[in-house]
């Protein structure tokens, strides 16, 4: 694990993972690319409101000037706002005691979708916030960024909620699929998650299935205690995305891991809606995993 | 990711492209008119080419934001043969401008647009203002005061309104105002009505009655040729300028293939064959209008405002139509260019205007751009080879010479190279060094083979040294001086 990818709009939610992003950096030895993209829609398409329809002399090279200078000045607020928030950000991390010599500072102009594949590649981890700039007024909805990120990205996410707490108890959503061997295999390779309460739970169908639930959490205990781990299980059972949430709520857990679920090809383009239910429900950060 | 890009190229900017569209439909419509009347049919074929160039083009188009319709451009190409053979043979021309257009496009033709120099671009645009401008000039034959006093007065609102407000297109104002005082006076100026039917229904598919046969080959290819090449040029041209505008790239093969594909069916639907149209394509532009979904629905209320207001269509005068393409050809007229040519180098004025006048001599702005382009590269090559240097050196003894040459070494610059060295003088050894030379072609070959067997006449030893990899490639190859019977094939050259 060498990289964190911390993606920022500068809204509150992005502030919440600037403590995260410290509380992992702190203990152990990452970098982190704080980044800011600006929303090449905000700076192209502005309107001249010139509807006369007529042409004048040389009109194109007219507009071409007015444009370029319209651009310019956008682009001009555009930058300083990107280097606010970066520095905000490169600030609070310094304080919260990241050594700056850990910290890229990449300010992107386009769409931070389509650029994201590049910039993740060099990263090991994501985070990003739930929701963004918008959150104000489309309290219910997830940000539309963070969902095509999560959907498309291959590294692990981590989505980041609206509070900041120390990680102490994990809950660990396992279902025995692919994305949560990833997990297990993550949980194995970070230190610093190690030593820390880890509460694994699977939701069963039904009660005639427990056995075979019972049965998935034997097989992976001993790798887990080898690892330094002490996990406690449990069987849940009702809706998944309540259960989890609820059991998550009553045990007051920092943090949640799970499977994206999506690997055919039809569901390689959306997340799995119990996915999508638990990150609109729950308060805590998600660690997702494909 | 594709589905984000369409996405984007659709819908990321819908009420500027909405608004837009209704502005740049509201200005297609004397547009098309106007060059129907140009081309000499009715003024349905044009608009009905208007709304499938536009809609077609949105959607295959490679220039979001870039409109087509019926222009100034394709109409002139086509009045003879619309004059001569009927409006079926224009139809059959415009399939096959649709498949040379396809075809250019699958050859990659829009690479080709780099060898159209800045200057040609400028003399086709100027040439096409001007075209354009003289076409109107018919329309003012065997007229009364009113049609001028009516043109002027478009002309004033088109020019002067903008100044009050931006808010309403000048040019539908004017129409408006010019068609109600022409109705509400009773004055007696040709309309709309008189010049041919105008649309009352949906475009019907409909297959051209020509024999198909190489006899409608023959009467086709020439216009569909040229067609195809003119359309692809302005469509080019046109994205370059938008691409400059908007900051944005284009996929110029595609959208040959676009033109391709919407000339096709539009001439299948009984409109005319178009292309891009650069004065609308900026109006698109101001007007807000930025992706696909600008002219798209540019095409769409088109098709609306042509249906639902078809009878005033008819009233209205064609002295609004003059004015208003009086100002398409003083919009599309390059004047900035008229200012700098005091700056310009004299070959690049004197391309421009060729392409100009051999385009206003022909009405044919392929022709005009084709000797334009023929023009550059003869300028070009006399410039470049102006820059060949030969310079030398006598040893102490007086028994040996260094020629140092330099410089672009090929058939325009040959006889200046040879003229530069001295077979007079009496030297045992002549070195001649190309380090800082290119040997491009067979005349460069033949000279450097010249100059080395005239000096072996002379009884001098020749060493050639330095020569770049590909030059001594070419020498190699073509070179008689290093092979034996040299002399005699010498003769030959």
């Amino acid at each position: 694990m060498k990289k964190i990818l911390l993606c920022t709009d500068g809204s509150a939610f992005a502030q919440v993972g600037y403590e995260y992003a410290a509380w992992w950096a702190n203990r152990m030895d990452m970098e982190i690319e704080v980044l800011y993209v600006t929303d090449l829609r905000k700076q192209k398409a502005l309107q001249t409101k010139d509807f006369s329809g007529s042409l004048g002399i040389d009109d194109h090279q007219t507009l071409l000037a007015r444009l370029v200078n319209l651009e310019h000045e956008t682009a001009k607020i555009n930058h300083e706002r990107a280097k606010i928030i970066l520095s905000s950000a490169c600030q609070v991390l310094i304080e919260k005691g990241v050594d700056e010599s850990a910290l890229h500072l990449t300010h992107e102009t386009g769409f931070l979708v389509d650029r994201f594949h590049d910039l993740e590649a060099q990263s090991d981890l994501i985070m990003l916030g739930k929701r963004g700039e918008t959150a104000g007024f489309a309290v219910e909805h997830l940000g539309a960024n963070m969902e095509r990120i999560v959907r498309s990205s291959r590294k692990p996410c981590l989505v980041t909620s609206r509070d900041f707490h120390p990680i102490e108890r994990i809950l660990f959503a396992y279902d025995g699929s692919k994305s949560c061997q990833a997990a297990l295999q993550f949980l194995a390779d970070t230190p610093v998650l190690k030593g820390l309460d880890l509460h694994i739970v699977t939701v069963a169908k039904s009660a005639s299935k427990d056995d075979d639930v019972i049965g998935l959490h034997k097989r992976i205990r001993p790798q887990l205690i080898a690892q330094g781990f002490n996990p406690a299980f449990k069987v849940l059972h009702g809706n998944p995305e309540e259960a989890i949430v609820n059991y998550a709520e009553i045990n007051t857990m920092h943090f949640l891991i799970m499977g994206t679920y999506g690997y055919n090809r039809i569901r390689h383009l959306v997340i799995g809606s119990t996915t999508t239910q638990v990150l609109r429900r729950s308060p805590l950060p998600v660690l997702l995993f494909r | 990711m594709n589905a984000i890009t369409l996405k984007n190229e659709w819908f990321s900017n819908i009420k500027g492209d909405l608004l837009a569209g209704i502005v740049v439909a509201l200005a297609l419509i004397p547009e098309a008119i106007a060059f129907s009347i140009i081309a000499g049919v009715d003024p349905k074929v044009g608009l009905y080419a208007s709304f499938t160039m536009a809609i077609i083009t949105a959607v295959v188009g490679g220039r979001p934001g870039m409109v087509s319709a019926s222009t100034g451009a394709m109409a002139l190409l086509m009045v003879q043969l619309v004059k001569d053979h009927g409006l079926d043979y224009l139809f059959a021309a415009g399939i096959l401008t649709g498949i040379l257009q396809l075809m250019w496009g699958f050859l990659k033709v829009g690479q080709q647009m780099k060898y159209v120099s800045k200057s040609v671009l400028v003399g086709f645009v100027n040439a096409l203002a001007i075209l354009i401008f003289m076409a109107q000039l018919p329309q003012f034959a065997g007229v009364g005061w009113e049609m001028y006093a009516l043109v002027a007065l478009g002309l004033g609102i088109i020019y002067l309104l903008p100044k009050v407000t931006k808010a309403v297109p000048s040019p539908l104002v004017a129409i408006i105002v010019l068609t109600i005082i022409t109705l509400s006076l009773g004055i007696d100026v040709p309309t709309v009505g008189d010049m041919g039917e105008l649309p009352s229904a949906l475009p019907v598919f409909y297959l051209p009655q020509v024999p198909f046969n190489l006899e409608t080959l023959k009467i086709i290819f020439p216009t569909a040729l040229t067609m195809s090449i003119v359309g692809l040029l302005e469509s080019f041209l046109t994205a370059s300028v938008l691409d400059d505008l908007t900051d944005t790239g284009s996929d110029k093969n595609q959208e040959a293939k676009g033109q391709g594909i919407a000339n096709l069916v539009t001439s299948f639907f009984g409109g005319m064959a178009g292309c891009a149209m650069i004065g609308q394509s900026v109006i698109n532009t101001k007007s807000g209008g930025r992706q696909r979904l600008s002219t798209f629905s540019a095409g769409v209320f088109l098709l609306f405002f042509m249906l639902a207001l078809s009878q005033w269509l008819a009233q209205i005068p064609t002295a609004a139509l003059v004015a208003v393409m009086i100002m398409v050809s003083i919009g599309t007229f390059n004047w900035g260019y008229l200012l700098s040519l005091k700056r310009m180098p004299k070959s690049e004025t004197f391309v421009m205007l060729a392409t100009v006048s051999v385009t206003l001599v022909t009405q044919n702005l392929a022709i005009g751009v084709l000797l334009g382009v023929a023009l550059s590269a003869l300028f070009f090559s006399r410039k470049i080879a102006q820059l060949v240097f030969v310079k030398s050196e006598l040893s102490a003894n007086r028994l040996e010479r260094v020629y140092w040459v330099s410089g672009q070494i090929f058939f325009v610059s040959v006889n200046a190279f040879l003229a530069s060295f001295n077979f007079r003088e009496e030297l045992e050894n002549v070195v001649i060094d190309l380090s800082q030379a290119h040997l491009w072609d067979q005349s460069a070959v033949v000279a450097i083979d010249k100059v080395v067997l005239k000096f072996r006449r002379k009884g001098a030893d020749v060493k050639l040294v330095g020569l770049n990899a590909a030059s001594s490639t070419l020498l190699d190859k073509l070179a008689l001086h290093d092979k034996s019977d040299s002399f005699k094939d010498l003769a030959a050259h």
